[in-house]
């Protein structure tokens, strides 16, 4: 009787052994037996991978799936949609919302995303682009031609505040619909058939794929005929994405939140389940950091890092290395009225040109922000010549001194009181704006006040002196950021290819310099397919007269700087090619679908 | 006293024609718009697309008539920043927040702010005059936006006491309020001690006192009933002051309320907010002066209105 | 109350020996005097003026600009060592030492002369904007007060109209149309202060027009001028010199709000709202000298001019001239 009692325990007891040994295999399919044992020895350390609720499968050392949640902070914006206006939306439009037809690498080439593969005809003129199949909104509609015809008619159209950026692919009639005087059906884009469309040029445009990646797609089967203004978005009815992630919730005042996308295919899982967006102000965001309420800040133009967190940060070994930083493709720049007097001749713009000491500025106010800039590309783009326009506009005051004499202005005399204009710049900026002021008056003996408009304001004195409606507003610093990663891009700020008949205020470019030659050279550049090589030679000679010519004096190029939990990690984190984290704005590698909280050791 | 009240409320919308007329001119008269400039220019045919979604490409007076037609039916329009809420329905969702903070505020303010003066005033010149002095004027002295990242910085980031910012229970209510009653406190401080000092020198207290009144009865029947004219006049503005918000404390401690919606409104030309928030403040401010001059008839008895 | 010295106007001699309304010409140099003594044992307001006294040097003589004015030569620093847009006069953000006694700014500006300027700025621009103010508030309300009925009907509506209209709003306004700096702060600050004084003084006039001795001035007929000049004013200034002596700070205050918000005065021109406002906030975490002068000196001004503000309240105050 003992006996067998004791033997059915021990069967008992193998029993559940063996069902013990079985049972992890047969919870997680995809777990091999080693990762199961070399589990590392921490006690909480689960047997199998972490799944987050779109199926996404994290690598072995993430942390437990409550605890995949990111916290950022962004600032309360207007819109929730992306076709509403670019520049007042609410952080989401681009990885929830919507989804774009390539997506740039981390060398910035563009990689397939929703369209797989591109050809462009012989002429250059006309592109016909692949649609992935399988891709679908999250509300289960497969992602079709549709939308993108769709989109782009819809982006053509007067009151977008983006559609300038679209008009740089030269897309045929895209101005004549931008004018309502062509209907939207005859927009050089169209449907062959579900999964195929086509562009089709004005002008052979080589760079058009690269835009392609900033049309972020508008769901027709919900956006259909609905008004403009995006106020659609926030009814949650209307909530469809083809991002990794969607909109969850929006709490007005306080926070969205995204999840992960289950509907997602696409080449950017997401590994996080949760998104957290406060709206905090930048000004307080590092004292959110520090107490642990954030997991990451900084990475765009606000304030989140002004001069003294970053001084803090540096002195702190532990925050130290939490930063990382990247350089970003943008130049802030002194600009004049080059067709009115006292800026109208060279040897005073030279003067100024020779009066600004950068390195002094990126010691100083700009410290931990900035490198010197001395020509409107920046190192790393594409048609760059940062070596050999070093020296054109170097910082040399008594050569500067003498060039203002010899154009009639000895120490200053006679010159008029020159107001700066900044365009809501930010404390550190304004401190810029005010150092070069000085140093202006220290070399130059010419009086500079700083005056900081608010940014409507200072863009309508722009435009009034574009059009040449005269006032005060002849000398200014401004930044220009890049928009895509070409050679035409940056340089087009101040020219382009010149349409018929136009006069000088109707000429491309924003500013009020003007040069025949680097038009030509432009529009040259701007058509050449197949030789980048060739490209680039030929934005270099224009760039060269655009510095000898001083429409500008190139003062800094930013950089980015974020910081980041040291348990935060994944693809998104790792350096490109160059060596270089690029935690970027989302116009890249989808930021926060490739990161994920890992166990920190 | 009925028709008085009766004049005064004719008389406020009178000031809320003019006044939103004013504001109508003088925010238009502003050079942008509620839209967004890109890098490169608009062309004139974007500028009056812009305008005409914002209903802006009419004349001015169609657009205050509009707007007029509206506000009588107690619609003040969208939001141009808000696009989905309409401009009562903002306030109405930030406003209570807001107002939380003011009211605890001003209870705090008054409850410290009215007490100190008193005592101050009564011993004057005094070592204990002195003391309550400089403690009310210490919080006068430096802007509440310093206090408030002081604040922060102390007994948040360093100290670890409270949280950095944010509103969800009373906990998060300690920091905030007590940077915004700093500065009223000390207002309203100096105030009261004026005031009184000004009441106890009065030749009735004298009497009074020669009388034999006791000095509890001297100071709540004679002084303070004299000493609050000049105090109601200044407090009556903290109120509508102080329950309107602070752009500052409410963006330092990430409060969800009324008072960033001052600066951004006019930053943004979101014109329907400016002109409804400037009419809010109007009947708030008016409606308080009303009540101080109903105060002023009922405190003192000379006191009386043509 | 009798009276230390024998009346010499017509309306004491009327009413005998009644002396609690009129002031005399003797009288009132001898209670002028009486005030300054007031004044004078009060240790805390003489803590507040000697603070104002400083405060007012500091900004005379911040430079020699008044020598250098007759002299017809520039002006050289004088309390101050560096004129305030000297950059790289040290390194960037220096931390207080002996060499710079505040430190230095980001542009390697000496803190410690911008600070001195800064005096010179902020106490002109409020005291300027305190008398424009009190330009305007004070006849306006003494008038309303007096005439009451309709003129102050339309008065207070049009104070009503103005305190409607909210200062920010205001301020950016004049700064769009007219651009910001120096002046145009101060009109902001002006128009949007003299509202105060206007309600103070209508308040005291309402009061005290009811008052007895003023019903038996008029009844034999002295002039309005007259009344409000020797009568009603004494009486009433008491509130408003508290309202314009505290008003001067409250317009530093509002213009480091301003600045705060980027509308401010503009730069080089230190001002110490704007530097607090402005780089202050922003750096303080650690650059701690950026916020912690201007702030200082702010809070210095603050009390100097509310302490002394205090004083001459109480030393002011016409206790001969109150009711029974």
């Amino acid at each position: 009787m003992k006996r067998k009692i004791v033997g059915l325990c021990i069967l008992a007891v193998v029993l559940m052994l063996g069902l013990a040994a079985c049972a992890p295999q047969a919870a997680a399919p995809a777990a091999e037996a080693p990762a199961a044992q070399n589990a590392p020895a921490a006690a909480a350390a689960p047997a199998q991978r972490v799944v987050n609720r779109a199926g996404v499968e994290l690598p072995p050392d993430a942390a437990p799936l409550d605890q995949q949640v990111l916290r950022m902070a962004t600032n309360e914006a207007t819109w929730l949609t992306w076709d509403a206006s670019v520049y007042d939306e609410n952080v989401g439009d681009v990885f929830a919302w919507s989804d774009s037809c390539v997506r740039p690498d981390k060398q910035y080439e563009p990689q397939p995303n929703l369209c797989t593969s591109w050809e462009v005809s012989d002429d250059g003129l006309q592109w016909t682009f692949h649609l992935d199949k399988n891709r679908k909104w999250s509300d289960g509609v497969a992602i079709t031609a549709d939308d993108f015809v769709f989109t782009l008619q819809r982006f053509a159209r007067p009151d977008y505040d983006f559609e300038w950026f679209y008009s740089m692919a030269g897309i045929v009639n895209w101005d004549g619909v931008v004018k309502g005087e062509v209907a939207p059906e005859e927009l050089g884009v169209h449907k062959v058939d579900d999964y195929t469309f086509t562009i089709t040029t004005v002008r052979p445009t080589p760079f058009l794929i690269k835009i392609m990646a900033d049309v972020w797609i508008v769901a027709k089967h919900v956006v259909k005929d609905r008004l403009d203004d995006g106020s659609w978005a926030f009814n949650k009815d209307n909530w469809v994405f083809a991002g990794p992630y969607k909109l969850d919730s929006y709490d007005k005042g306080k926070q969205m939140v995204f999840v992960a996308n289950e509907m997602y295919t696409g080449p950017f899982p997401p590994m996080f389940d949760k998104i957290i967006y406060s709206f905090i102000d930048p000004e307080v965001r590092f004292s959110a950091y520090k107490n642990g309420e954030l997991d990451s800040i900084g990475g765009g133009y606000t304030a989140d890092l002004p001069p003294s967190t970053m001084a803090e940060v540096m002195a702190n070994p532990d925050l130290k290395s939490q930063l990382i930083s990247w350089p970003n493709f943008i130049t802030y720049y002194l600009f004049f009225d080059t067709w009115n007097p006292p800026f109208d001749n060279l040897k005073v713009r030279q003067a100024f040109s020779h009066a600004v000491d950068r390195d002094k500025l990126i010691e100083g106010p700009l410290q931990n922000q900035a490198v010197p800039a001395y020509s409107m590309n920046p190192p790393g783009f594409p048609g760059e010549n940062v070596e050999e326009l070093k020296s054109v506009q170097n910082y040399d005051p008594k050569l500067a001194a003498q060039l203002l004499a010899d154009a009639g202005y000895p120490g200053g005399e006679g010159f008029p009181k020159l107001t700066m204009y900044t365009r809501e710049a930010q404390p550190a900026l304004v401190n810029a704006a005010e150092l070069i002021a000085a140093m202006i008056k220290d070399n130059l003996g010419i009086e500079v006040e700083v005056q900081n408009l608010d940014y409507s304001i200072y863009m309508e004195k722009l435009y009034a002196e574009k059009r040449n409606q005269g006032g005060d507003f002849i000398f200014a610093l401004v930044p220009y950021e890049f928009d895509f990663v070409d050679g035409s891009n940056l340089l087009g700020v101040w020219g382009g290819c010149e349409p018929d008949g136009a006069d000088m205020p109707d000429m491309p470019g924003r500013h009020t310099w003007y040069n025949k030659e680097y038009n030509d050279l432009l529009c040259k550049a701007g058509s050449i397919f197949g030789d980048e090589a060739k490209r680039n030679e030929l934005y270099r000679k224009a760039e060269r007269i655009l510095i000898g010519d001083v429409a500008l004096v190139p003062i800094y190029h930013g950089i980015f700087v974020a910081m980041v939990r040291p348990d935060i990690a994944g693809p998104a984190l790792e350096p490109n090619d160059k060596g270089v984290v690029t935690w970027n704005r989302f116009r890249f590698a989808s930021r926060e679908a490739l990161i994920y909280r890992k166990i920190m050791p | 006293m009925g028709r008085f009240i009766l004049m005064r409320l004719v008389g406020l919308v009178f000031v809320l024609l003019v006044l939103s007329m004013m504001t109508f001119g003088l925010m238009h008269g502003v050079p942008g718009g509620p839209w967004h400039y890109g890098q490169r220019p608009f062309s004139e045919d974007q500028i009056a697309a812009l305008k005409t979604r914002y209903g802006l490409d009419r004349p001015l007076w169609e657009q205050y008539v509009t707007w007029l037609s509206g506000v009588v039916r107690f619609d003040f329009g969208k939001s141009f920043d808000h696009p989905d809420e309409t401009v009562m329905g903002l306030v109405g969702r930030t406003w209570p927040v807001t107002l939380h903070l003011g009211l605890m505020a001003l209870a705090v303010a008054f409850g410290i702010g009215i007490p100190l003066g008193i005592i101050a005033a009564l011993k004057q010149n005094t070592w204990v005059d002195y003391l309550a002095t400089l403690l009310s004027v210490l919080g006068f002295v430096t802007p509440h936006f310093v206090w408030g990242i002081v604040f922060i910085l102390v007994f948040a980031l360093a100290l670890n006491w409270l949280p950095t910012g944010g509103w969800e229970g009373p906990r998060y209510w300690i920091l905030p309020v007590t940077a915004y009653a700093l500065a009223p406190i000390a207002t309203i401080a100096r105030y009261t001690r004026a005031s009184v000092v000004d009441a106890i020198r009065a030749d009735y207290v004298r009497t009074a006192r020669a009388k034999g009144l006791g000095e509890r009865s001297v100071i709540f029947r004679h002084v303070m009933r004299n000493a609050m004219i000049p105090m109601l006049t200044v407090f009556g503005p903290i109120i509508p002051d102080m329950i309107t918000g602070s752009i500052f404390i409410e963006a330092i401690f990430r409060i969800p309320g009324l008072g960033k919606f001052w600066v951004t409104s006019t930053f943004e030309r979101d014109y329907p907010m400016i002109i409804g928030l400037t009419m809010l403040w109007a009947v708030l401010i008016a409606v308080t002066y009303l009540i101080t001059d109903i105060f002023y008839v009922m405190v003192d008895p000379r006191v009386h209105y043509n | 109350m009798a009276m230390d010295k024998p009346a010499d106007n017509a309306v004491d001699v009327v009413l005998g020996g009644e002396a609690t309304d009129t002031v005399p010409l003797r009288q009132k140099r001898s209670i002028y005097r009486d005030a300054v003594r007031r004044f004078a044992r009060n240790r805390l307001a003489v803590v507040g003026l000697i603070l104002v006294l400083i405060l007012t040097t500091l900004a005379l003589f911040a430079d020699d600009g008044i020598f250098a004015f007759f002299l017809g030569r520039e002006p050289q620093p004088l309390l101050a060592h560096t004129p305030y847009d000297k950059i790289f006069y040290g390194p960037a953000g220096a931390f207080p030492s002996l060499d710079y006694w505040m430190g230095t700014d980001l542009n390697g500006r000496d803190l410690f002369s911008r600070i001195i300027f800064g005096a010179r700025i902020s106490l002109s621009i409020g005291f300027l904007a305190q008398l424009i103010a009190l330009g305007i508030g004070l006849p306006l309300g003494g008038i309303a007060g007096w005439k009451g009925g309709k003129i102050d009907f339309f008065v207070m509506r049009l104070v009503d109209v103005m305190s409607a209209m909210p200062t920010l709003l205001l301020a950016f306004l004049i700064m769009a149309r007219l651009g910001a700096g120096y002046w145009n702060v101060m009109l902001a600050i002006a128009i949007t202060s003299w509202l105060e004084i206007c309600r103070l003084t209508r308040a005291q006039f309402l009061m005290l027009r009811e008052k007895e001795f003023i019903e038996a001035s008029r009844s034999i007929g002295v002039g309005t001028l007259r009344i409000f000049r020797l009568h009603l004013l004494p009486n009433a200034l008491a509130p408003i010199i508290v309202s314009v002596t505290l008003g001067i700070p409250k317009a530093i205050f509002t213009e480091a709000s301003l600045s705060f918000l980027g509308v401010g005065i503009n730069p080089p021109m230190p001002s110490w709202g704007q530097m607090l406002g402005r780089d202050g906030i922003a750096n303080m975490t650690f650059y701690w000298h950026l916020a912690l002068f201007p702030a200082l000196m702010i809070a210095f001004t603050m009390l100097g001019f509310t302490l002394m503000g205090d004083g001459l309240r109480d030393a002011l105050d016409p206790r001969m001239l109150k009711d029974k």
